[in-house]
């Protein structure tokens, strides 16, 4: 062989070993091989009457983000007080809990974690509208007191989130983010197992699609909901028991500081008293009732529609002021048991058993 | 020979491309307004007077328009089978387009307000957050609301609320609006403005004192809004 054969055979070697070299290691600083950095995309079940769900473009689900979340829910790494998100979202309570009292005195009701997915906004105010944000301000003292070193320090050594961060968002060294960063990517996963927690197998679901049965009672309760002589439908209709809007139902007759909702937010004097319609779904489960669970018991709240609405209170909604039910609906204490018994359809078992939902830790 | 197949070629393409340009339909952008006798609505604002006097605000204003048909000066229509859905606070909701709707002179735009009865039953819209928020319940007949249409309005001193809805199928408004306009394969602007004290007079005088401000449920009073809407957009 001629030397400027040598020549070339070397030359080959040399640029397949820098080949080699360039190539990127799917591996952590500590040298861990988790292979290619290739999430598998999440299809959300979308159940029959549901609307097409609110998923961002910025952040499809994936089958490793929606673990990746569901660890962090459930994992007190996010605080430097013990507390996870399941602190207050409780699974038997369907991810709620009773009530929550902020730094402001202020004492909120916990909404619970069902059908996310499908919101428009956030919060009883509707204060925030993107589902990926929402979480972001959990980090504050006020709730979880996260420790900015700690939580690096924490899930980068961490036996298992380096691999699921890196399996979620492709990130190789948690460490190399910025806190925001690192925050952002924390929400995402939790949004994302948020976004699967759907419940469509209420006996209430089933029977509006024809697929269960009520007792006369219940059913009696059903014609009272969804008819004018209780006209609860108007807000809590559909699958998903929400029109996703803002309302005030008359709950006082001067609402001031919490009590003025949505104004709170917007300063539109059109918002005082009005509140973000909750879910109905599990409503058996998440007493107590109101955006300050100043309810107890249903039989409270259906007490309050029967007898207790301030018609007086500024924009209560105009469903609320019928002609002939300014002194309330009139329900029979039989009337009334109906509805109650038909409120206790909204509740999903399989919901909150769905060993999906379950602490992974 | 080349020459001669790629000259053919060439003079095909160009007849073709000609043809396009003669197009013998058009485009149709439909534009919805809405006033109160003249003057442009503003919600959540105390206002307006009806015929029967009741001063009042609009809050609401939802509906579902369907059956769209352009009638021509011959006697021949363009039909849609849309079934719109119309929320007067989003614009968006209030601008549609028909293409393909062939040149002519046309003289009047029918279609009903509310769904007829062959696709107003319970789901039979697909389930957006809208449809589903307009689902008329089953105990009450099933299939959509036809209209909301909310406010408040002063009485003694009080503002109570109305909440004037409509639906079932005997409650489906038929609109036959008479508009003067031409396609030739242009674009043409319609603009329609809804006169919301339409749908309390003419041929009745509806007062929510004496009517009721809640209608569901109340077949009188809702046929009365009924027949009262057949002009809301006639000026």
């Amino acid at each position: 062989m001629r030397l400027k054969n040598y020549y070339l055979v070397l030359g080959v070697l040399v640029a397949i070993v820098l080949l080699f070299a360039c190539r990127k290691k799917d591996s952590d600083p500590q040298g861990n091989n988790w292979g290619p950095y290739n999430p598998t995309p999440y299809t959300l079940e979308v159940p029959v009457g549901f609307p097409e769900p609110v998923i961002p473009e910025f952040n499809k689900m994936t089958v490793e983000g929606v673990n990746l979340g569901r660890y962090l829910y459930y994992d007190n790494i996010l605080s430097s007080n013990g507390l996870s998100c399941n602190s207050c979202h409780i699974r038997s309570l369907s991810f709620s809990k009773e009530l929550f009292i902020t730094l402001a005195g202020e004492t909120k009701s916990i909404p619970p974690h069902v059908n996310l997915a499908w919101n428009p906004d956030f919060n009883w105010t509707g204060s925030e509208p993107v589902l990926d944000n929402l979480c972001l301000g959990d980090f504050e003292p006020e709730f979880f007191n996260t420790n900015k070193d700690s939580l690096f320090s924490r899930l980068s050594k961490s036996a298992i989130y380096p691999e699921k961060f890196y399996k979620a968002f492709g990130i190789k060294d948690i460490n190399k983010l910025s806190y925001d960063e690192l925050k952002q990517k924390i929400v995402y996963a939790i949004s994302q197992f948020m976004r699967t927690m759907v419940s469509s197998n209420s006996k209430y679901n089933k029977f509006i699609h024809h697929l269960a049965m009520m007792t006369p009672s219940e059913i009696r309760g059903f014609n009272i909901f969804f008819t004018e002589k209780g006209d609860c439908f108007h807000c809590h209709g559909g699958d998903l028991t929400t029109d996703n809007s803002f309302h005030n139902t008359g709950l006082d007759a001067n609402p001031t500081g919490y009590n003025m909702g949505r104004y709170n937010y917007t300063g539109n004097p059109n918002d005082i008293g009005k509140f973000s319609t909750p879910t109905l779904i599990n409503i058996e489960l998440t007493a107590p009732y109101m955006h300050d669970g100043r309810f107890q018991t249903l039989e409270e709240v259906i007490e309050f529609y029967n007898s207790g609405v301030h018609n007086t209170s500024p924009n209560i909604d105009p469903i609320m002021t019928k002609p002939g039910k300014e002194y309330g609906l009139g329900l029979t204490p039989m009337e009334k048991a109906d509805l109650l018994n038909f409120l206790k359809t909204f509740t999903d078992t399989s919901f909150i058993n769905n060993p999906a939902y379950f602490n992974p830790l | 020979m080349k020459t001669k197949i790629l000259l053919l070629i060439a003079i095909t393409t160009a007849v073709f491309a000609g043809c396009k340009n003669k197009d013998n339909s058009g485009t149709v952008n439909l534009n919805i307004n809405y006033a109160v006798d003249g003057v442009p609505l503003n919600f959540d604002t105390m206002m307006y007077q009806n015929e029967a006097g009741n001063q009042y605000s609009v809050t609401r204003l939802e509906y579902y328009i369907s059956n769209i048909t352009f009638h021509k000066n011959d006697g021949s229509v363009f039909t849609t089978d849309i079934i719109q859905y119309i929320n007067a606070r989003t614009a968006s909701t209030n601008q549609f387009s028909f293409n393909d709707v062939p040149n002519g002179n046309y003289t009047k735009i029918t279609f009903n307000i509310g769904i007829d009865s062959a696709r107003n039953y319970t789901y039979g819209l697909p389930a957006t957050s809208e449809n589903n928020n307009m689902l008329w319940p089953e105990p009450m007949g099933g299939g959509y609301h036809f209209m909301k249409l909310e406010g408040y309005f002063a009485d003694n001193g009080s503002t109570p609320g109305f909440a004037t809805h409509i639906g079932t199928n005997s409650c489906l408004v038929s609109i036959e609006h008479p508009i003067n306009f031409s396609v030739d394969g242009n674009t043409y602007n319609m603009q329609l403005t809804m006169n919301i004290n339409e749908w309390y007079k003419n041929p009745e005088i509806y007062d929510f004192n004496t009517d009721g401000g809640y209608s569901m449920g109340n077949m009188m009073a809702m046929m009365k809004i009924v027949r009262n809407g057949a002009d809301v957009f006639n000026q």
